[in-house]
């Protein structure tokens, strides 16, 4: 699932996805990381077939920092991080927060419990960072931006985070926020 | 040695020529066994090369070839001898562009879409470093 911000939709053009496929097909592609590549094309693939059952503007967020399994309610996130960008706000962004607020309404968040659905894949990529502790329930595990990438990908979603890092997750919010904000905000306000 | 052959075969010919000297590094991996070949190496076999060589030589530079006949020769006809190096010419011009010119658009859309794609909503704070 893409979370149809508008970076999403330049990422998963027509055009862009036609550009990637052909260039495989053709064998021009070697550079590039087979699994990166197959990751994309699979998520555009999704995306199409999914547009037409999309409400809103959906954000896959695998949650639990890959091991906990206590799954608190995302969306009570997300609007605790809208209140932040709203006090934030000065009088002169109204009309921005106002869009802001019915955006957030408007946002299907799809969360995924990942620990065990993919503990293949995550063994596979956490061996590479030299993790070992999959399974330990309250154990920290240290993931910088390289494994964050990894995971997005590997796990196709649009945010990882964690409900143990409240640094992390408010950074990863804020940053889907942010981009409904740049991205949708100036050619929707008119209409909204 | 080429008495008898239509000058427009040279265009081909010449096209294709330029095309194995382009792509040398490329065919001397695919000629290596697969102990001599390095990990990169063998990754790039692995991905596709010799599908892109074939395709190029079967389909890209002949049709590109083709188009410059009929596009570059006509327009250019006054300005190019009516010999086998005039046709050469067009031939290596015609590797050039349109084929390679195309391949190189599309591949730095591709290059571009991927490089986004790995960074999508990875930029975090320094202190992303407990629990994910």
């Amino acid at each position: 699932m893409i979370a149809k911000t508008g970076k999403s939709r330049r990422l998963f053009s027509w055009f862009r996805i036609a550009a990637v496929w052909f260039a495989d097909r053709c064998g021009w592609l070697t550079f590039a990381d087979a699994r990166l590549v197959q990751r994309y094309l699979s998520r555009a693939k999704s995306d199409h077939a999914h547009t037409e059952q999309l409400v809103g503007k959906p954000i896959t967020v695998a949650i639990g920092g890959i091991l906990y399994s206590d799954v608190t309610d995302i969306r009570q996130m997300l609007e605790n991080v809208f209140e932040t960008v709203q006090r934030m706000t000065q009088s002169p962004a109204i009309e921005k927060t106002e869009y802001l607020r019915k955006e957030l309404n408007r946002v299907l968040v799809q969360v995924r419990d990942v620990r065990d659905e993919n503990d293949k894949i995550q063994r596979e990529i956490l061996e590479v960072y030299n993790i070992a502790e999959l399974k330990g329930a309250n154990r920290s595990i240290v993931i910088d931006s390289d494994l964050r990438k990894q995971l997005i990908i590997a796990l196709n979603v649009d945010v990882v985070c964690s409900l143990h890092s409240r640094a992390v997750r408010t950074a990863a919010l804020n940053k889907v926020l942010s981009q409904l904000v740049e991205h949708n905000a100036p050619s929707n306000l008119e209409s909204n | 040695m080429f008495d008898g052959w239509p000058n427009e075969s040279f265009v081909y010919l010449s096209a294709t020529l330029l095309l194995f000297l382009v792509r040398s590094r490329d065919l001397t991996i695919l000629v290596k066994s697969r102990k001599q070949r390095t990990e990169d190496e063998q990754k790039e076999v692995d991905r596709g090369m010799l599908r892109s060589i074939m395709l190029e030589v079967v389909v890209f530079v002949p049709a590109s070839a083709t188009l410059a006949l009929l596009v570059i020769l006509p327009l250019l006809e006054s300005k190019i001898p009516d010999s086998r190096a005039g046709y050469a010419m067009v031939g290596l011009a015609s590797y050039g562009f349109p084929f390679a010119a195309i391949r190189a658009i599309v591949v730095k859309i591709a290059k571009n879409t991927l490089k986004e794609f790995a960074g999508v909503n990875v930029e975090q704070p320094n202190d992303d470093r407990k629990n994910g």
